[in-house]
């Protein structure tokens, strides 16, 4: 078993508050990633799970167990970094064994875990190679084996995909997706990219700033973003903004000196309490836009400004009134290619707008 | 305004082909994306077109005019690079107005120019700074400024956006293809990302290993890939390649695998049967035309799930069949089904969507 819980973490950096106020609870057998740009706090709070920095309060507990006063080594966590730091000076055997050696275990059990590691990486016929003779994507899975063979009650991973290429980065996701499940051990990994965020996280924290913006599955984290900010970090291409106010005459909407929209019943509803006239920023997703060449009722017309090709999809950005917004759509169900300089016309799917207090950043629907 | 003709070219070096055979052209006004995985010989193929590089034989002609002999000085071609290669010790303004002095333009037109582009590039506050006080971003565009105060016939850019990350970049991207738009200077784009490739090329041109593999729109290379290569080079996630054997049975064609045997509709098996030269294909199935469902359906496969990948509406299925790995993709609200690790599920492959290549020679059949 092996729960991490963080209660009321902070630390100071000199005057510096880089992590403030974090709590969370990750369990046992889950990855949680911790995601956001750099100087979110993210490293720094890993390395107070890990021991290599001292929180300036707070607790950290593994297994219900405080562990503030227990060195690193003594933790039972080990860390995977982003430079792998692997020892130039060992084959790729004695990086498995070196870990073990500190345990004392008897040479046949030595041999076997290493062979054990060796294969479930697919490196058992590089054993007695030096990292300088391995490829990129092996060294990544000779520092993930080190870490593996001590069988820890927890992986503290920082950025380790991040000197790949894209392609190989891909491949490796699905790989360590799929190893960090059959081991079942909790994970903590950290990374800037939410696209990895998405595709390995259990649960996704999403910080900035030194705070907590968000928990929540991958799902949750796209499908209801809890502010602006997190709207706009997660998914690529990114959520469109449009600064619209509140507008009641009649019948609910939104409207700014450019265009007008009109909500429906369902968001009516939702948005009765907040006062008229209220500065407000209408959030929708490039996949909820319809576009359409011709003039529907109630659509709004918008000048193409690029379109890019993107596998089966096209990017196509639009100038509505001024504002540029992206709409994603599968080339066959577009049904059309979109010029430049073409005016189509563009609807918003009512049940998939997302709007945002424009002082707080809050979600208000 | 410009054209490229490449004709044949062939560069040999230290006895090894680095370019074989390269015939290409690009239109007045066109964006070609020459994309290839490193050391295709692309970044080289630029080099022959700007003159920094000679080639072993073939010609080079910009607006039909031969210019294998014409120094790169004269072309009149603008170079960006990947590392932008700024004058660190020279200010923005500096760095444009340094190639225009260069060239003997007056004072007042060097002016002129600068304050156009700066416009354009929206860098009017920045124009005094050095490199250093720049973010990449601004780089980037100081090194774009520096090659559109010249107004040259051509663009050249090798890497342009290589160093941003992946969210800057698309940003990047799609105000460079605007701006080239807006310029409509003919433009020849390097570089190793397929992704930005298809974004920004008009035209594709992929390489591999010292050969163009195929040249066309974006939408062509993805959807009618001519070769193994290509298929599997352009679009992510990667298609998937299944090794098959064509079958005949009862007047009807078949795609055998150890774990399915497809009959393929009519129309794709006598373009097959007209063009097959062997029994063995290879079946490539790109991630979005794979259906996967809980329950068995006509033509499904049964198939283990064996990773689960949510990115944003869609999710990565990985499935496993026997030892291999199939990747699927769909809208989450298209898949009617929340998968589960380790599930037994089916799979159904997208007949109007399969590309066959012929095994031995890699080519597409039809």
């Amino acid at each position: 078993m092996a729960t991490i819980d963080l209660e009321h973490l902070t630390l100071y950096y000199g005057r510096v508050l880089a992590v403030d106020d974090v709590s969370l609870c990750i369990a046992d057998r889950e990855l949680c990633v911790l995601l956001g740009p750099t100087g979110c706090g993210k490293t720094s709070t890993m390395r107070m799970i890990a021991g290599l920095e001292t929180p300036s309060t707070g607790k950290v507990y593994l297994d219900g167990e405080v562990i503030n006063h227990l060195y690193p080594g003594d933790r039972d966590v080990a860390m995977v970094f982003q430079d792998y730091a692997l020892y130039p000076h060992m084959t790729v055997k004695q990086h498995f064994a070196f870990p073990l050696q500190a345990h004392k275990v008897t040479k046949a059990e030595l041999e076997q875990r290493v062979g054990e590691v060796a294969d479930f990486l697919q490196l058992s016929d590089l054993l007695d190679r030096y990292p300088s003779e391995l490829s990129v994507g092996q060294q990544q899975r000779v520092a993930m084996g080190r870490a593996l063979i001590r069988r820890p009650k927890a992986f503290l991973m920082d950025e380790p995909l991040g000197q790949l290429d894209g392609r190989t980065r891909a491949e490796m996701r699905a790989s360590l997706k799929r190893l960090q499940q059959e081991l079942g051990t909790t994970t903590i990994y950290v990374t800037h990219d939410q696209v990895e965020a998405q595709s390995l996280g259990d649960k996704i924290v999403v910080m900035k700033t030194g705070l907590i913006q968000q928990v929540g599955t991958p799902e949750e984290i796209y499908n209801d973003p809890a502010n602006l900010f997190v709207a706009g970090f997660i998914g690529t291409p990114s959520m469109n903004f449009l600064e619209c106010p509140l507008h009641v005459d009649g019948k609910v909407g939104l409207k700014n000196h450019r265009f007008e929209v009109a909500l429906g019943p369902s968001l009516t509803q939702k948005v009765k309490d907040t006062p008229a006239e209220r500065p407000l920023i209408l959030g929708i997703r490039p996949e909820h836009i319809r576009l359409s060449p011709q003039d529907e009722s109630g659509d709004l017309p918008a000048e193409v400004y690029v379109v890019e090709s993107h596998g089966n999809e096209y990017v196509v950005n639009l100038n509505l009134g001024g504002d540029v917004i992206k709409v994603r759509r599968d080339r066959k169900k577009l049904g059309f290619r979109p010029e430049v300089g073409q005016t189509v016309w563009v609807r918003f799917l009512q049940d998939k707008i997302h709007l945002f207090d424009k002082e707080t950043g809050a979600r208000l629907v | 305004m410009a054209s490229i003709r490449l004709e044949d070219i062939c560069l040999e070096y230290r006895g090894k082909e680095v370019c074989s055979d390269v015939s290409l052209s690009v239109g007045e006004g066109e964006l070609c994306a020459l994309v290839g995985p490193s050391g295709c010989g692309k970044s080289v193929l630029l080099r022959i077109i700007t003159g920094l590089i000679k080639p072993t034989s073939g010609s080079v002609y910009i607006d039909d005019q031969l210019a294998n002999k014409v120094p790169p000085g004269n072309r009149d071609i603008a170079m960006v690079f990947q590392s932008f290669a700024l004058y660190p010790y020279m200010t923005v303004r500096e760095n444009w107005a340094f190639p225009l002095r260069a060239s003997k333009l007056p004072k007042e037109e060097i002016e002129v120019r600068i304050k156009t582009v700066s416009e354009f590039l929206d860098m009017d506050p920045l124009l005094d700074r050095h490199p250093k006080q720049l973010s990449g971003g601004q780089k980037q565009r100081a090194a774009l400024g520096r090659a559109l105060v010249r107004r040259p016939r051509l663009f050249l850019l090798d890497e342009p956006l290589g160093s941003q990350d992946a969210k800057k970049r698309m940003e990047l991207a799609t105000e460079l293809k605007k701006l080239q738009m807006d310029l409509g200077i003919t433009t020849v784009l390097v570089t190793s990302d397929q992704i930005e490739a298809q974004a920004l090329g008009d035209k594709v041109a992929v390489m591999d290993m010292g050969s163009l593999r195929q040249v066309g729109s974006p939408e062509e290379v993805y959807e009618k890939p001519a070769s193994l290569f290509v298929a599997g080079f352009i679009g992510s996630p990667p298609i998937n390649l299944l090794d098959c054997a064509l079958e005949r049975k009862d007047g009807q064609l078949y795609l055998t695998h150890p774990h399915f045997h497809l009959s393929l509709p009519a129309e794709l098996a006598a373009k097959i049967e007209a063009q097959a030269q062997a029994d063995s294909v290879v079946l490539g199935i790109r991630p979005e035309h794979i259906r996967v469902t809980a329950d068995e359906l006509p033509d499904s496969i049964a198939a283990q799930v064996y990773v689960l990948e949510p990115q944003s509406n869609e999710i990565l299925v990985d499935l496993k069949v026997g030892d291999t790995v199939v990747r699927t993709r769909a809208d989450r609200e298209d898949l009617g089904f929340q998968p589960r690790l380790d599930q037994e599920v089916f799979m159904i492959l997208d007949k109007e969507f399969m590309h066959v290549f012929d095994k031995a020679t890699e080519l597409r059949i039809h």
